[in-house]
């Protein structure tokens, strides 16, 4: 029971962070994780990955931070087993972006009204066919729904991802991090993870983004 | 060769198979007559053509069924599709009858009468009369006058010119100018020449003959009926709550479900009709996420959407109807019983739940199509047609349905140009330069050029 509770991250150990794990242990709380798809933000990560049975939330200020694009590989992933829930994102999306390994059929998006927001989240939630669930927020919900939240991917093992403009203290997410563009370099990401059962040591990660090296040429024919 | 299968009692056996063997039934037309009796009535002496008052006088016990066309349509489908095990050539004729060629079966299920027989075992609930002829027409006319007879073309001429005219199913008033004129048997009628009847009996009759003797040719159409379920309900209360409308439409569901389920199809759409007490009605429409056959998703449906429904007076009877129907295939079973994708069905009831409470266009499937505008490759969609999606390197995640003017001072370029110049059909050609830009706060936007150099934000790098 004690092994169970320290795979799923309820009991905090900080015998066991950051490098300092053992190998056996290692393997075991990966396992436990949604593979993030970035060796470097798994190893952060207390589970070895996304928490599958809570809420993360992501902040970001604007659109254009690269948010989807860090989620992809774990989407992909769950979309193998279930359904995955995209509710209510800002714009359309262009499947050309996502990654052929996402499972088309499995990729379901929700545009509740503003009114019908927590509903529907309740019913994926509670649906018992989601793995994953992406949720564009403005804000927080309040702390009572996002309880019930939380409760309900608890219960029914889903993966949910509240990506938001800023930041909420009191919030019963599992895990919070945020997004920021690295100074030194315009092709990477910085992850700070701010909130995080079991998260220990350093909390900054550079994510590799896009492959756009390639400045534009200087003369070419215009249109 | 022709077979033709003549159903007296269509309505009643097809429709009131039940009641049929346990109370007397009689069924009306639209001038209140009564048109067919089953067995118990008959015993009464309720007779075809009598009128309702003598009829009820006679059974004061008996049931009475209004004759309404468009019930027959689920069992013609039944007939038809059992029929098409003898031959491939069905045709319905009116109500009650079928024409079945049987020329080019008769090698493998035998002669006219093997045939007849093998009907009488696939429509065991039904009272059949059947007859042959090397004509369609003539065939009809021996099985609606109730004449079993299976005849080859030498003995077509012998065999109707013995049949007496009073016998046969002609309409009376050709009976009664054939009466006046004295003409006693078909054989006597058929000598005549066409013109003749024609002129001295009817222009109908002279066509009819010319078929049902072969002079004239006349083939019946092949013709499959469309799948219809309809149901109608009428209350023994009047039902004010909606709500309480569950009750009755939950043994029509039930009912739907049986029928869906024997037919091996799944149902897209139902209409449900609420008749108020005086004038009007009210209607709901239920479409569910996916074809389904299943009452209990109906149901789920129907109670969300009763919700919503306002009734003007109160309610005396429900029909229940739909055309809408799509084959379904069985899942494929795993050796314990999944069907790989165990959570269909849960996906199917929260699709169901989003529908019914958020409303058609509230959820979708992404699905890619090949177009030069990259605002118009993914289009949502309930259910997918075609998987697979090209991608590309660089694409943004999200692309807005309108572009936005913006400066190009404020961004520093990343990647570009991409050109895009197609759409020359269209009356605003897709003809642009995409690049990958960046913000002084660190976003990527997919900006692109027109041939005017004006700079528009097309999308998100999310």
């Amino acid at each position: 029971m004690l092994d169970e509770m320290l795979k799923t991250g309820r009991v905090w150990c900080g015998q066991h962070s950051g490098g300092q794990r053992s190998g056996g242990q290692h393997a075991s709380e990966q396992a436990a994780g949604l593979p993030s798809g970035f060796a470097e933000l798994d190893q952060r990560l207390p589970q070895g990955g996304w928490p599958r049975d809570g809420v993360t939330e992501v902040l970001c200020q604007a659109p254009g931070m690269g948010e989807f694009s860090l989620l992809q590989p774990a989407l992909a992933q769950a979309s193998q087993s279930g359904c995955v829930a995209l509710v209510c994102p800002p714009f359309a999306l262009h499947l050309p972006a996502l990654t052929q390994d996402i499972r088309q059929e499995n990729l379901l998006v929700i545009q509740p009204t503003a009114q019908h927001r927590q509903w529907a989240l309740e019913q994926v939630l509670s649906s018992g066919c989601c793995s994953a669930l992406v949720f564009w927020a403005q804000h927080a919900p309040e702390f009572s729904v996002y309880r019930r939240l939380q409760i309900l991917c608890l219960q029914h093992q889903v993966a949910a991802f509240f990506l938001l403009r800023e930041e909420k203290a009191n919030t019963p997410c599992r895990l919070r991090l945020q997004l920021t563009s690295a100074e030194s370099k315009a092709s990477a990401l910085t992850l700070r993870l701010l909130k995080g059962q079991g998260i220990w040591g350093q909390r900054q990660v550079l994510l590799p983004r896009g492959p756009f090296a390639a400045q534009p040429p200087l003369r070419y024919p215009l249109l | 060769m022709w077979l033709y299968v003549y159903f007296p009692h269509l309505f009643l056996e097809g429709l009131h198979r039940e009641s049929i063997m346990q109370q007397p039934l009689a069924l009306l037309d639209a001038r209140q007559q009564v048109m067919d009796v089953n067995t118990l009535a008959a015993e009464l002496g309720v007779e075809v053509g009598m009128s309702l008052p003598t009829a009820l006088c006679l059974a004061n016990e008996l049931q009475l069924v209004s004759f309404d066309a468009s019930q027959l349509q689920p069992v013609h489908f039944t007939l038809h599709r059992r029929a098409q095990n003898f031959s491939a050539w069905v045709a319905l004729d009116g109500e009650q009858g079928l024409y079945l060629e049987i020329g080019s079966m008769q090698r493998l299920l035998g002669d006219a009468q093997k045939i007849a027989a093998q009907l009488r075992l696939a429509f065991p609930e039904f009272t059949l009369v059947t007859a042959a002829a090397p004509f369609a027409r003539c065939a009809r006319l021996l099985a609606r006058s109730n004449i079993e007879g299976y005849l080859s073309r030498a003995q077509l001429k012998t065999f109707l010119g013995a049949l007496a005219v009073q016998d046969l199913a002609f309409n009376e008033k050709h009976l009664s100018r054939l009466s006046r004129l004295g003409i006693q048997s078909l054989g006597q009628l058929l000598r005549l020449k066409s013109n003749d009847i024609a002129y001295r009996i009817g222009a109908d009759l002279a066509k009819e003959l010319d078929y049902v003797s072969g002079r004239s040719q006349w083939l019946p159409t092949k013709q499959a009926p469309a799948l219809v379920f309809q149901q109608r309900l009428e209350l023994l209360a009047e039902v004010e709550n909606a709500h309480f409308l569950v009750f009755p439409l939950s043994r029509m569901m039930k009912q739907l479900e049986a029928f869906l389920i024997e037919h091996c199809v799944g149902c897209k759409k139902i209409q449900l009709r609420f008749d108020y007490r005086d004038d009007g009605y009210a209607s709901l429409d239920l479409v569910p996420a996916k074809a389904t056959a299943r009452a209990d998703e109906w149901l789920f449906l129907l109670k969300n959407k009763l919700e919503q429904l306002q009734l003007e007076q109160p309610v005396v009877q429900l029909a229940l109807y739909s055309k809408w129907f799509k084959p379904v295939t069985k899942a494929v079973l795993d050796l314990f019983g999944n069907s790989g994708h165990g959570n269909d069905e849960q996906r199917a009831a929260l699709e169901n739940s989003l529908l019914s409470r958020l409303g058609e266009g509230s959820y979708g499937y992404l699905q890619y199509q090949e177009s030069p505008w990259p605002e118009r490759r993914t289009e949502s969609v309930r259910e997918l047609n075609q998987s697979g999606w090209q991608t590309q390197q660089h694409a943004p995640v999200f692309v807005l349905a309108q572009a936005v003017p913006v400066s190009r001072d404020a961004y520093q370029l990343l990647h570009g140009p991409e050109r895009i110049a197609s759409g020359w059909w269209a009356a605003q050609p897709c003809v642009r330069d995409y690049y990958v830009a960046q913000t002084p706060q660190g976003q990527l936007h997919w900006l692109y050029r027109d041939a005017q150099q004006q700079w528009f934000l097309h999308g998100y790098f999310s």
